[in-house]
């Protein structure tokens, strides 16, 4: 049932297991650092994704991918951990500076990997883009959001709801 | 080659987000627009992108999003200050304005007004102690007069009268009925009463007849008003009732015999459960048999608690343990390091060891339950700044004014939703 040649990383080399994107290129990571994917952590458990095989992700292209497995791999060792106490506050402070350069890259980046991060079920990059990208709506109009998401221009009857809206809750847009 | 495919109606490109232009493929779904990002914003925040779009809208005002925001707002909850002038005459109107401050107690001595309500020309008549549910904070007024109001939304609504009271005091419950998933308001009331003489003779003894009703919050408009529920087994007393998840619970006179300095009250507790809409009848805590005017009942962190001061320098708390009878407990007794005027309040706080006391609405201080010290954080009188942020700025200093702390979350809960 085991697979032999991995060893189970017990001694020597980690194992390693091969991820291939919807556009067909190949990342060999990890078995500890795909494994942040709760999705994966089963496969990989099993046996999955190791020698030639490799775990074809039909919902991910390769820009996502690499970025995703940037993430996994900065992450994996305070995950194996399970944020034991012997993570020092230096190691969390490192951590940090880390996600916030991570998550400093442009929208439609930051739209791919959630998506990516819910379909691959990695929590921890699910909630960091989610936060990114809310404090990136917080401060911006109505107006500027539909801008942003690319809606069309209001109609003029939605306009006036919107200046309705606007007058009725004028606190609400100080 | 495949993009995700969002999992329902539309599909979000940014590509014509202001000069970044990606190319292909990026979505999100509603679900993680909606459930992951927009669920962490502010209530002011959410009001304001109710307007990007009627879908928008409708997935925002929802109940499914109202509640999961609220979950996400408990891990932010903090207080607000409530001042109250106190008026010799209850009856009379008095004060113009309700103000709702934020405040965050051992941080920070300014409070920062979140709301006002003007009441041109006349003035609200006296409230008593606010009483808080998820986000919404109940103004119970002594002649009856109620209102309900979400400081984050700036909802405010006059709920209607209840049925007539034959005296003057009035007390509320208000609190979330978790069967049902609504918030329900109650009141109790006394229809009339006669005053038959004591069996030895002397003196009177009065009887009551005595009501009690409840009102859904944020249902439909045809459901808005008051339903007489079973009637109460003793008289309810006009204090300030607990209200925990499903239940409420009020103080009521058991019985009462002598008489005038000689006369001795037994006072219950009775527990009105919001599901069977029933009420059962257990006894006060085993250090006194009636709720005195020094003694208060309190939700500490969602327990059922009595603070009891036999004397103005010290007070001993007591906690039930809920279930089919109140189990009372003694879980510490505390000297006061000023003494009380009339009654102490206790409120929970972040860290669970340690409660907030508040001395007569006017003294604010820290206690650690592990080992009874006490720590001062705030004379509300003198120290607490109000600051309605347009230059206003005071403290009430020595004018006659409660301060009542009420914890608070922020939601998006409506009120009156038509």
């Amino acid at each position: 049932m085991a697979a032999p040649e991995s060893g189970d990383g017990n001694n020597g080399a980690a194992r390693m297991v091969t991820l291939i994107s919807s556009d067909n290129t190949r990342f060999e990571v990890e078995a500890a650092a795909a494994s942040l994917s709760q999705t994966l952590q089963l496969t990989i458990l099993d046996g999955g994704g190791g020698g030639g095989d490799g775990i074809p992700l039909p919902n991910v292209d390769s820009a996502t991918l690499s970025k995703v497995l940037e993430y996994c791999i900065k992450h994996a060792p305070a995950a194996a951990n399970g944020g034991a106490p012997n993570a020092t506050a230096v190691d969390r402070a490192e951590l940090e500076r880390f996600d916030n350069e991570f998550v400093n890259i442009d929208q439609s980046v930051l739209y791919s990997l959630i998506m990516a991060a819910h379909n691959l079920e990695i929590e921890g990059l699910q909630s960091l883009v989610a936060k990114k990208v809310a404090d990136m709506i917080k401060g911006k109009s109505p107006m500027e959001i539909r801008r942003t998401l690319g809606f069309p221009d209001p109609t003029p009857e939605e306009q006036a709801e919107m200046n309705a809206h606007m007058l009725e809750y004028g606190w609400a847009y100080e | 080659m495949n993009p995700p495919v969002p999992k329902r109606r539309r599909e979000i490109s940014p590509d014509q987000a202001a000069g970044s232009v990606a190319g292909s493929g990026s979505y999100i779904s509603d679900d993680i627009l909606f459930f992951q990002i927009l669920i962490l914003l502010p209530v002011k925040c959410l009001v304001r992108l109710q307007s990007v779009c009627k879908s928008w809208r409708a997935t925002i005002t929802s109940t499914h999003f109202v509640r999961r925001h609220l979950e996400i707002s408990r891990s932010r909850s903090s207080v607000v200050l409530v001042p109250r002038k106190y008026q010799k005459e209850p009856a009379k109107l008095g004060s113009q304005f309700v103000n709702i401050y934020s405040f965050q107690p051992g941080q920070s001595k300014t409070a920062k007004l979140i709301f006002q309500k003007k009441f041109y020309p006349s003035g609200i008549p006296m409230f008593s102690m606010p009483l808080h549910c998820d986000g919404l904070i109940l103004i119970p007024c002594k002649t009856g007069n109620i209102f309900l109001c979400n400081p984050a939304t700036k909802e405010f609504v006059e709920l209607p009268r209840g049925s007539r009271n034959v005296f003057f005091d009035h007390s509320f419950a208000f609190g979330f009925d978790t069967l049902s998933g609504t918030y329900k308001v109650a009141r109790h009331f006394v229809r009339s009463y006669v005053d038959k003489p004591q069996i030895d003779g002397v003196g009177t003894i009065r009887e009551y007849s005595c009501g009690h009703e409840i009102m859904t919050i944020g249902v439909g408009k045809d459901a808005w008003g008051w339903k007489a529920t079973m009637d109460p087994p003793y008289p309810i007393k006009a204090r300030t009732p607990i209200c925990l998840p499903g239940f409420f619970y009020w103080s009521a006179l058991h019985s009462e015999a002598g008489h005038g300095h000689g006369k001795v009250s037994l006072n219950v507790i009775l527990r009105f459960s919001l599901h069977s809409e029933t009420f059962t009848v257990h006894p006060n805590p085993p250090c006194r048999g009636f709720l005195s005017d020094n003694d208060t009942l309190s939700d500490l962190g969602g327990k059922l608690c009595y603070v009891h001061s036999a004397s103005p320098w010290e007070i001993a708390i007591w906690l039930a343990e809920d279930g089919p009878v109140l189990d009372w407990w003694l879980c510490r007794r505390v000297r006061l390091p000023l003494p009380r005027f009339l009654r102490v309040c206790v409120c929970a706080s972040a860290d669970p060891d340690k409660i907030f006391l508040s001395i007569d609405a006017h003294h604010l201080f820290n206690c650690d339950l592990s080992d009874g010290s006490i720590e001062k954080v705030v004379d509300m009188a003198h120290d607490v700044l109000y600051d309605h942020g347009d230059g206003i700025k005071f403290t009430t200093g020595a004018l006659p004014i409660a301060h009542y702390m009420v914890p608070f979350v922020e939601s998006l809960l409506c009120i009156a939703p038509w």
